[in-house]
C-alpha cells in the first residue's frame, strides 16, 4: 500500500510517502530549529501557527519528492496524539480531507508507537522487544508483543531525559537545542570529573527521574562558573552525558532481565547522542541481546515512523472513521481500543 | 494578602506540603507555581495530583515540552508548563482560558510568564532556593475562593512551624 504520513504533533510539521510500511518514498521535516533558536526554546505558539502555514507545502513537497501523485495514495496515517490539541487538528483535519475528496482510509495512529516502530523502516524487527523512547517530552520503556500491544513498564516521574538535556545545556549557557552540543562537548571530557547523582537508580523499579539530576548541574555550575569553551565545561558535560547514561542503561538492562526479551529497540530524539548509542551497544553485546536504531533522521520527529504501523492498521481494516476527533492524552497501553 | 511560609528541607516534603493542599481545593481552583529551575514545582505537583486526582497520580511528569498534561479524574488536573511560552500572546493562540475557567484544578509551572491573563482568584505558590536541600515556600492567595482555602491550611497547620 502506498501510504502519506502526516505528523504536527508537536513542533515539526512532517509529512512522508512510504511503501508497504517498510519503503521510505521521501520524508520531509520543516525543521523549525532556525526559528526557535532566537528563543532559547521551542516556542510553540510559532510552531503552532507555522504547522498551518506549512502543511500543505510540506505534503507536496512529500508527494513530489516521492515522485507519485495524490490519486497514487492508497492510505493516509497520521498523529492523533498524544500532543496539544490545535497542532495536531492541523494534520489530522489535513489527513481527514484528502481521505475524504480521494475515498481512501485514514488512520490515526500514537506518536510514541511511531517512535517505537521507526526501526522496521529500516530492518523489521521480531516481536516481542523491548523498547526505550528517550526524547524531549519521553523517557519511557515499553514491552512490545506486536503492532498495537505495548505495555508501559516505567517512565518518568519529572524530566525526560531530552528535557534534562535542553535545560542543563541552557544552565551552562549554551545555546538550544543542547543535547547535541552536550553530546559534542563531552566527547572532549572527563566523565569522572564532577559527581553528579543518578536518581531513582537502586529504587527497585523501572522509573525514571532526571529532575535532581538538573538541579545538580545547575547547583554546580553556581558554584563553579564555566566558561565556553573550557576544559571545565567539557569535563561537566561528559560527567552529565555520563550520569544519564548510567541510569538509561541501568533500567534497560533490569527491564531486559524482567521481561527476558532478548531485543531492544532504542528511539526517540534523543537515540540521536552518540554516548547513549555506544552505551546502548556495550550494553547489548554483554547481555547477547540484539540492538536496532534507527539512523538519526528517523530519530527525531518525522513523518515516515508513522506509516509503519498506520499500514498494517489500514491492510487490516482498522481504518478511522471520519468522526474520530484527535486526543491529547491517549494510553498506550490501550491503544487498540480507541483506533477507529 | 494572607499568607504561609514555610521551609521544606527535601523532595518529600514538598511532595507532602502539595498534597496538604490539593485535599483542600475545588474544582476552578488555580495555582500558580513560581520560582528557578530545580525549585520543586513539578515535585510539588505530583503531591497536589496524590490528593486531587488520586488515580493519575503516576501519570505526573513535567510538561515542558508538551506544554500541558492532562491528568483525567473526577476533578481532573490540568498541568501547564510556561517554560518554553514567552507571554500572554502565546498561551492565548493555544486556546488555554478554558481550563483556567473550567471545571479542573490548574497547575501553572512558570506562571511568571502569566500578565493579563492569570485569573483574578489564584493562590500563588513560590519556591526559593534556602542551599542545596532546603526551599523557602511561600503560599498566597488573591481572590474569595483561595482565601478560604489558604485560611484552612493555616488552620490545619496551627502549632507546625515545619513541614
Amino acid at each position: 500500500m502506498l501510504v502519506l504520513a502526516i505528523e504536527t504533533s508537536c513542533d515539526e510539521t512532517a509529512a512522508a510517502v512510504v511503501r508497504d510500511g517498510r519503503e521510505i518514498l521521501s520524508s520531509i521535516v520543516s525543521s523549525q530549529i532556525a526559528v526557535h533558536a532566537l528563543y532559547g526554546g521551542v516556542v510553540p505558539e510559532i510552531a503552532s501557527r507555522k504547522h498551518l502555514e506549512m502543511i500543505s507545502p510540506v505534503i507536496s513537497q512529500a508527494l513530489q519528492s516521492a515522485e507519485v501523485s495524490m490519486a497514487d495514495i492508497e492510505g493516509v496515517a497520521v498523529t492523533r496524539g498524544p500532543g496539544l490539541s490545535g497542532a495536531l487538528l492541523v494534520g489530522f483535519s489535513a489527513a481527514k480531507a484528502i481521505a475524504a475528496a480521494r475515498r481512501i482510509p485514514f488512520v490515526g495512529v500514537h506518536h510514541i508507537e511511531g517512535h517505537l516502530l521507526a526501526s522496521f523502516l529500516e530492518q523489521p524487527v521480531e516481536f516481542p522487544f523491548l523498547g526505550l523512547i528517550v526524547s524531549g517530552g519521553h523517557t519511557h520503556l515499553y514491552h512490545v508483543e506486536g503492532i498495537g500491544c505495548y505495555t508501559t513498564l516505567g517512565r518518568t516521574i519529572d524530566d525526560a531525559a531530552g528535557e534534562a538535556y535542553d535545560k542543563s545545556a541552557k544552565i551552562m549557557g549554551m545555546p538550544y537545542p543542547g543535547g547535541a552540543v552536550i553530546d559534542k562537548l563531552a566527547g572532549s571530557g572527563s566523565c569522572a570529573a564532577v559527581a553528579l547523582p543518578r536518581p531513582l537508580l537502586h529504587d527497585g523499579t523501572l522509573r525514571f527521574s532526571f529532575s535532581g539530576l538538573k538541579t545538580a548541574v545547575l547547583q554546580h555550575v553556581a558554584k563553579h562558573p564555566v566558561t565556553n569553551p573550557s576544559q571545565e565545561l567539557n569535563d561537566l558535560c561528559a560527567s552529565f552525558q555520563q550520569a544519564v547514561c548510567d541510569v538509561l542503561a541501568f533500567k534497560t538492562e533490569a527491564a531486559l532481565q524482567q521481561t527476558g526479551v532478548r531485543r531492544l529497540v532504542v528511539a526517540g530524539g534523543v537515540a540521536c547522542n552518540s554516548g547513549l548509542r555506544s552505551r546502548m551497544a556495550e550494553l547489548c553485546k554483554k547481555l547477547k541481546v540484539d540492538l536496532s536504531i534507527p539512523a538519526p533522521s528517523l530519530c527525531g520527529d518525522n513523518a515516515a515512523m508513522l506509516a509503519v504501523a498506520g499500514d498494517y492498521y489500514l491492510s487490516n481494516g482498522m481504518a478511522s472513521k471520519q468522526t474520530l476527533d484527535v486526543t491529547a492524552t491517549w494510553d498506550m497501553d490501550s491503544i487498540k481500543e480507541l483506533l477507529t | 494578602m494572607s499568607g504561609l511560609n514555610l521551609i521544606s528541607c527535601s523532595p518529600q516534603e514538598t511532595e507532602e506540603l502539595g498534597s496538604q493542599l490539593g485535599l483542600l481545593l475545588q474544582p476552578g481552583s488555580f495555582l500558580a507555581l513560581q520560582g528557578e529551575l530545580g525549585g520543586g514545582k513539578t515535585c510539588f505537583t505530583r503531591g497536589v495530583v496524590s490528593s486531587v486526582a488520586p488515580e493519575s497520580a503516576h501519570m505526573v511528569a513535567s510538561p515542558t515540552f508538551a506544554i500541558m498534561n492532562n491528568y483525567q479524574a473526577a476533578v481532573p488536573v490540568y498541568h501547564f508548563d510556561f517554560y518554553r511560552l514567552t507571554g500572554d500572546d502565546d498561551i492565548a493562540e493555544l486556546g488555554f482560558e478554558e481550563y483556567f475557567y473550567g471545571k479542573g484544578v490548574c497547575v501553572v509551572e512558570w506562571s511568571e510568564r502569566l500578565n493579563e491573563l492569570m485569573p483574578s482568584d489564584h493562590l500563588t505558590v513560590k519556591f526559593d532556593y534556602q542551599d542545596d536541600l532546603q526551599r523557602t515556600i511561600t503560599i498566597t492567595a488573591d481572590g474569595p475562593l483561595s482565601k478560604k482555602v489558604i485560611q484552612q491550611l493555616i488552620d490545619r497547620r496551627s502549632g507546625q512551624n515545619n513541614l
